[in-house]
């Protein structure tokens, strides 16, 4: 009997205390993840698959836009199987193994012809050596235009920085190589870009607001056999 | 008490260990053939392809364009007949029987002219001596092409596979010939090229995905005309057998 009561006083403590834990669900942050961004200009659209799953909106993702609006977590690990298909017949475009790290944001950007289809993934990190990431802008530059040009990106006013001067088409490694973002002012700006020569390639229709917090990449696409074809890309970056 | 307890506790017990030896009523899979239909005839616009598998003639589509490729899965029988038909003052290009197993692939190749139609039914088969038909690529390939040449058809810049090699347009008897798919290590993704007798390309195209499981058909169509440039066609057999 006495044992009896025992068990409905630790029933009943653990009942009453059980309360008291401070509740809220644990809610967990988006740590990571990646962004598909699509410059491929010889097909309407292209599809995405990572270990021959289907994204969702991602299929298929037009040309000139990217997505998801929250970037996709792709389970971390290695030989993470990306496919990118043309709506064109579906030619595979990309067929390429990541490797995926936990808290880590990526891009991946797709671009040139069904010919010499180009793909490369950036990590989308916060500047080295920035104490408050939220309080400057940051830029990056690519130029994904199938062109000879090499192309140059003017923000305004503003004496562009290096990575932004005479870049050629990219390829992979270039990309990938130049995947760090640069500081720049924040402010609303004219964003176009222009050849060597000075002649201006395309313009931003608007203006581009570069708020503190905002790590954007700008990117020309386009195909030299149609001039109007030439569009400056704005995509605001996940970063950490 | 203790005996009512203990009996009704073998009841429930005898009850959950025998409902597992019940014999559930397991979903029959439909007895069924994959019958895949391929039109390579550019005279018409299209054509209707209609199959008597004992209940009469039956339309599978209701039209099918030219260079396109369908897949049915059709009740087997032993006395299917099959006419197709072409868009083009509604003529019979092929009147045909055959028989279709269970669970067995096929594909049905139209081509040719409006004088001459051309058809013929491959059987789909894993090639002999295959361990696991998922770890391993094959392909075949027709030339389905109105055109005078023997032609051949590249792979990346692999040397050409033996039967892929000058083949000029198919008979119903060379097309039944060529029908075992043959196997390939060089899996990935590939530039298609199909080049005449003197190496001239006739088409080409890029990106073709061949995956270790994947079993393609690769065929030449068109005249090289205006209307019907050289195209390649390719197949993604849904099955093998």
């Amino acid at each position: 009997m006495k044992r009896w009561k025992l068990l409905v006083a630790f029933v009943a403590s653990v009942a009453l205390l059980g309360s008291c834990l401070r509740g809220g669900d644990p809610q967990p942050g988006l740590v990571g993840g990646t962004t598909f961004v699509n410059t491929f200009i010889e097909a309407e659209a292209v599809f995405y698959f990572v270990d021959r799953n289907t994204i969702s909106g991602l299929n298929p993702l037009p040309y000139r836009s990217y997505g998801p609006t929250l970037p996709v977590y792709v389970y971390p690990g290695e030989d993470r199987r990306l496919e990118i298909y043309s709506s064109y017949e579906d030619n595979r475009l990309v067929d390429t193994a990541l490797t995926i790290q936990d808290s880590v944001y990526y891009s991946s950007i797709v671009y040139g012809t069904h010919d010499d289809p180009r793909h490369f993934i950036t990590e989308d990190r916060i500047p080295e050596g920035v104490d408050d990431p939220s309080a400057i802008a940051a830029v990056r530059f690519y130029n994904l235009a199938n062109t000879e040009r090499r192309v140059t990106l003017r923000i305004g006013d503003i004496e562009p920085a290096a990575t932004f001067r005479n870049r050629p088409l990219e390829t992979p490694q270039t990309g990938k190589a130049g995947e760090d973002f640069i500081p720049v002012a924040t402010g609303n700006y004219t964003v176009s870009v222009v050849d060597e020569d000075g002649e201006t390639v395309a313009t931003r229709q608007g203006t581009v607001a570069l708020p503190t917090g905002s790590y954007t990449s700008i990117f020309l696409t386009g195909d030299k056999r149609d001039a109007r074809t030439f569009y400056v890309g704005v995509v605001r970056q996940w970063v950490n | 008490m203790k005996t009512y307890c203990n009996s009704s506790l073998a009841l429930f017990l005898g009850i959950l260990l025998l409902a597992g030896c019940i014999k559930d009523e397991e979903p029959r899979p439909d007895v069924r053939s994959g019958l895949a239909v391929v039109n390579s005839f550019l005279e018409a616009q299209a054509v209707l392809h209609r199959l008597d598998v004992g209940i009469g003639l039956q339309p599978l589509n209701r039209g099918q364009y030219y260079r396109g490729i369908d897949f049915y899965a059709v009740p087997n029988c032993d006395n299917c007949k099959l006419e197709i038909i072409s868009s083009n003052e509604l003529a019979q290009l092929v009147d045909t029987t055959f028989a279709l197993q269970e669970n067995k692939y096929y594909t049905s190749f139209l081509f040719g002219t409006e004088s001459a139609p051309q058809h013929f039914l491959t059987e789909d088969r894993v090639p002999d001596g295959t361990t696991d038909p998922a770890a391993i690529a094959a392909l075949r390939f027709f030339n389905l092409a109105e055109t005078p040449h023997r032609v051949t058809l590249h792979i990346a810049g692999a040397e050409p596979i033996e039967a892929f090699r000058g083949r000029p347009t198919e008979t119903p008897e060379t097309g039944k010939n060529a029908e075992a798919f043959i196997p390939t290590a060089d899996t990935g993704t590939h530039v298609l090229t199909i080049r005449d007798e003197g190496g001239e390309q006739l088409a080409r195209r890029t990106g073709v995905a061949l995956d270790p499981g994947d079993y393609l058909t690769i065929f030449l169509t068109g005249n090289g005309g205006e209307s019907a440039p050289y195209y390649i066609g390719i197949v993604r057999h849904r099955g093998v057998h």
